[in-house]
């Protein structure tokens, strides 16, 4: 017993007034006003890439082979200026128009970094949830070799797997979801474990259910909120892995508007043109921003016996 | 534990540089015009033909032996050149750290005893920003004020003398430190305010000794716990963050010349210096095992027991 | 008998989020050198919280002393600096905490914790405080020798024992135990509430036994305060309790006390729940489970009734005299 019993007293009266699970993890959740805007953002974002994709498709990629790609050695590291829409982010070092490759950009850093984590999660998922289910022999292998990825620093591999597959957009989402395979596979594996013996599973057993069905059915869905958790951080990963090795010259290759890669003329010209330094990096930093307070909020309204 | 981590990994890096694509016996030769079959006798006579794992112990025995192979680009030895980068790679590493535990730390006691106020709420904004900021992005905006603007440190490189190199180390230490930092910062902050709540505290304070005795015999001692653990995780990450800095910096370091030697397709190197980080890394991942058990006295005496029981 | 520690009007609350929680309400109390006074309650009655206030360890920043004086020997001791209520804590009033599983230190040797609150009250030298570390591990049936091993490697009962240690140590005036033995076992239990006899004949020391378990009163306490909902409700001479109790509840407690020689076949507890204290009620806070309830009792909160002997109630059916 610690210090607040009477503390604790209080907290039972606004719970428990007939709502169901997913009600109160959403009421939860609006509290936290920095999360729901920071939602918003990353719904702002992923619309904002979703039109450029349509508005190519529409329009032939004329605005993206005119604005985006085109080089107009004139504009070259052309300052912000503010009156001019197009202008206010300033042009790169071909003259090409900042805000439009920014715009342009958010689907590489987003929908790439939204797919790798998918991959991760589901294989990762896969092998915790055979790992744990199974037990013995089965896990003591499928673990061990988790542990001797896990024991390469993650930049490593990254950049080992793509240094061997060369540079294209597929081997940069082989290369960041491989390294993450193991955490999902650790939590996936706990959460199966710590389910897999209570009762409401023996029950399903014993109905008939087979190994897969049980799986499928009972334990995942029970195994979902920390994972769902690691997924949205992971994404803020992906995205700065995704940035860092673009900017390295070994992710997204030019003329592509990926935010890293425009980064990576920013150390040649540092001294002439801060905002090709400034203006895409602070593109990547809201967007991991916005993913770690979201993330945050989604682990507090899934679990709010986490208290700060 | 040691030994089966490092076969391991050592197995998975081989085998993933060996997807490149590309004939070594071909680049060696490739300066010389020489026939198909000359090429091929070199392929012989390197064992290029041998199926994987005969290659991979090979290649395992060599490295045991101190062969590390032979640079394609400049056929300078492997070994050579990583004896001459790592301690840089080290050195860097090692400063992020220290940068990132005295600025974290601190940090996290006092927000956590400062709890709610404009102090622990503007420091949890500062770690929130430096865990979201790429590192590298942060290292240019550092050289742009700090070698730029101000001009009060060098730029880049590592430089001549003892002072200059210290100059040079600051910026590319607080790059590479600064996502540890924040990570730092938020865990010692939560795992004092967990201490914070035990009863064991009251007992401390019901004796009448001074509070910081209190904050350090008693909350520091238990909160470091997992700090420490944090603290070792880390260091792979900042092994892997001398990457990015390395390369902003142009540091000499083993970060910079992994990335430089795949831009060439120098395999020998990327495998050396792959090799030769992870070796780093679990030895560190060891130390901080054994480090653990002198923190906590309850896992040093599960080590007692163990060992009494064997004799 | 002159009054050791004196608790005059003491309200404590805790300003919380969801509310303010009155936890202790107007206490007065006092309590006699070389004597125990027992102060019995149900779980979130407020008898930690009035303990911790004595010894200012309210938790902040929610909780706050609002009003009233606790005199001891004639300070106020809520009128000291920090510094001055250090060097109370300790050696003149110690206290011991409910949980001996959680209330040490993991990380640090018994000895080492012993020694801390010797080394804080005394100027002697280390093998002094060695010294003295080792008399206090003896006293209490614990070999010295075993003062350089870690909390973890003591039994629940032994933990105890260490904690009684160092709360006696510095031989204080006022020992305050905080349900001492509810954690234990009924065997060790025994024990250590011998020990604490014990030691505090040696002693003379006064102590606060704070319990829910009259038979632990019974064996060892001089005087019995009955605590609900934040307020003392009945005071008196442990016999005048045992045998005349006078206030409902104190009534319904020893009702629900099953007897072995009655053939009974159920218990009988008092209905209904006590009061949560971020919403007390108008009146008197047991009226709504008071078999004896009268109008008055939902207007108005009683004052507390002094009968003969010191034995005092709080309670309108005593200036009915009924």
């Amino acid at each position: 017993m610690s210090n607040n019993e009477f503390v604790n007293k209080g907290a039972t009266k606004n719970s428990g007034e007939g709502r169901t699970l997913w009600e109160e993890i959403r009421r939860r959740f609006k509290k936290n006003k920095f999360a729901v805007v920071s939602m918003y953002f990353l719904i702002f974002l992923i619309a904002l890439a979703i039109v450029t994709i349509v508005i190519d498709i529409v329009d032939n990629s004329n605005i993206y082979n005119n604005y985006v790609i085109k080089q107009n050695l004139k504009d070259k590291l052309r300052e912000p200026e503010f009156g001019n829409p197009s202008m206010i982010f300033g042009c790169d070092e071909f003259g090409r128009s900042i805000l439009f490759r920014m715009i342009w950009g958010t689907r590489y850093s987003l929908f790439i970094g939204l797919i790798a984590v998918t991959v991760s999660l589901i294989t990762g998922g896969l092998i915790g949830s055979i790992a744990g289910y199974y037990g013995g022999k089965i896990d003591n292998t499928i673990m061990r070799f988790m542990d001797i990825l896990l024991a390469i620093p993650y930049m490593l591999l990254a950049i080992a797997i793509v240094s061997a597959l060369g540079p294209s957009l597929i081997n940069l989402l082989i290369s960041i979801a491989i390294p993450k395979i193991p955490s999902y596979a650790r939590i996936v594996r706990a959460s199966v474990m710590s389910i897999k013996d209570l009762e409401f599973i023996e029950a399903g057993k014993s109905a008939g259910a087979s190994d897969i069905r049980t799986i499928f059915k009972y334990i995942l869905p029970n195994a979902m909120a920390p994972v769902i958790v690691q997924a949205t951080l992971g994404v803020a990963d992906a995205i700065i892995s995704i940035s860092a090795l673009s900017y390295l010259g070994l992710g997204v290759q030019p003329p592509l508007p990926e935010w890293g890669a425009m980064l990576s003329a920013a150390k040649t010209y540092i001294r002439d043109a801060w905002h090709i330094t400034v203006i895409p990096g602070l593109g990547i930093m809201f967007t991991i921003l916005a993913l770690n307070i979201f993330g945050d909020g989604l682990r507090d309204a899934l679990d709010p016996k986490l208290q700060h | 534990m040691l030994i089966p981590v490092l076969i391991g990994t050592t197995l998975i890096v081989y085998c993933i540089m060996d997807l490149t694509p590309g004939d070594p016996a071909r680049m060696i030769l490739a300066e010389t015009k020489t026939s198909e079959e000359n090429i091929e006798k070199m392929r012989e006579s390197l064992g290029l033909n041998d199926p994987l794992l005969v290659r991979y112990v090979r290649y395992i025995t060599n490295l045991l032996k101190g062969d590390w192979g032979i640079s394609y680009k400049n056929r300078i030895s492997v070994l050579a050149q990583i004896k001459e980068k790592l301690p840089n790679t080290m050195l860097l590493a090692f400063s992020g750290m220290v940068v990132a535990i005295i600025i974290g730390i601190p940090i996290g006691i006092i927000a956590a005893k400062k709890q709610y106020t404009l102090f622990d709420n503007v420091s949890m904004i500062g770690a929130l920003i430096g865990t979201s900021a790429p590192a590298f992005w942060l290292g240019l905006l550092l050289v742009i004020t700090f070698s730029l603007k101000l001009k009060w440190l060098p730029p880049a490189g590592m430089g001549q003398g003892f002072v200059m190199k210290l100059k040079s180390l600051i910026l590319p230490a607080l790059t590479i430190g600064t996502g540890t930092a924040a990570i730092i910062t938020r865990m010692t902050r939560s795992s004092m305010l967990e201490t914070m709540r035990q009863d064991y505290i009251d007992t401390a304070r019901a004796k009448g000794i001074k509070e910081s005795l209190v904050t350090t015999g008693h909350m520091l001692k238990n909160a470091l716990i997992p700090i420490v653990t944090v603290v070792g995780l880390q260091f792979g990450s900042l092994l892997g963050g001398s990457v990015m800095t390395e390369n902003v910096f142009s540091w000499p370091g083993l970060g910079r010349f992994v990335v430089e030697s795949i831009k060439t397709k120098d395999v020998p190197c990327v495998l050396g210096s792959v090799v030769a980080l992870c070796i780093l890394f679990s030895i560190v991942n060891l130390c901080v095992d054994i480090l653990y058990a002198f923190v906590d006295p309850r896992i040093k005496s599960q080590y007692k027991t163990s060992r009494r029981k064997h004799i | 008998m002159k009054d050791l520690l004196l608790i005059k009007d003491l309200v404590i609350h805790f300003e919380t989020d969801d509310g303010i929680v009155e936890a202790v309400n107007n206490i007065t109390l006092g309590i006699k050198e070389g004597q125990t006074l027992g102060l019995v309650g149900e779980t979130g009655a407020g008898k930690t919280t009035l303990a911790k206030g004595i010894m200012r360890l309210i938790h902040k920043p929610t909780g706050k002393i609002k009003d009233g004086e606790i005199l001891y020997k004639d300070k106020d001791l809520l009128k000291l600096t920090e510094k001055e209520m250090r060097e109370i804590r300790g050696k003149h009033i110690s206290m011991i905490f409910q949980d001996p599983m959680t209330s040490l230190n993991p990380v640090m040797t018994v000895g080492e914790q012993i020694g801390e609150v010797i080394k804080a009250h005394n100027r002697i030298s280390k093998k002094g405080i060695e010294k003295r570390t080792c008399e206090m591990l003896e006293t209490v049936g614990i070999p010295s020798g075993r003062a350089i091993e870690y909390p973890h490697q003591f039994s629940g009962g032994m933990k105890q024992r260490v904690i009684i240690a160092i709360a006696l140590a510095c031989e204080p005036n006022l020992l305050i135990a905080d349900e001492p033995t509810t954690a234990l076992d009924v065997t060790i239990q025994a024990q250590v509430l011998e020990m604490m006899k014990s030691l505090k004949t040696e002693f003379n020391t006064s102590m606060l036994l704070i319990t829910h378990d009259l038979g632990v009163v019974a064996q060892n306490c001089d005087f019995v305060a009955i605590i609900y909902a934040g307020e003392i409700v009945e005071y008196g001479e442990l016999r005048d309790i045992f045998k005349n109790p006078k206030h409902p509840y104190t009534i319904g407690l020893f009702g629900s006390i099953p007897n072995l020689n009655d053939n009974v076949k159920r218990l009988k507890p008092i209905d209904g729940l006590m009061p949560d204290p971020m919403s007390l009620p108008k009146g008197c806070k047991f009226n709504d489970r008071c078999k004896f309830a009268m109008d008055i009792c939902k207007e108005k909160n009683p004052e507390m009734v002094l009968l003969n002997n010191g034995h005092k109630v709080k309670c309108f059916l005593m200036q009915n005299n009924i």
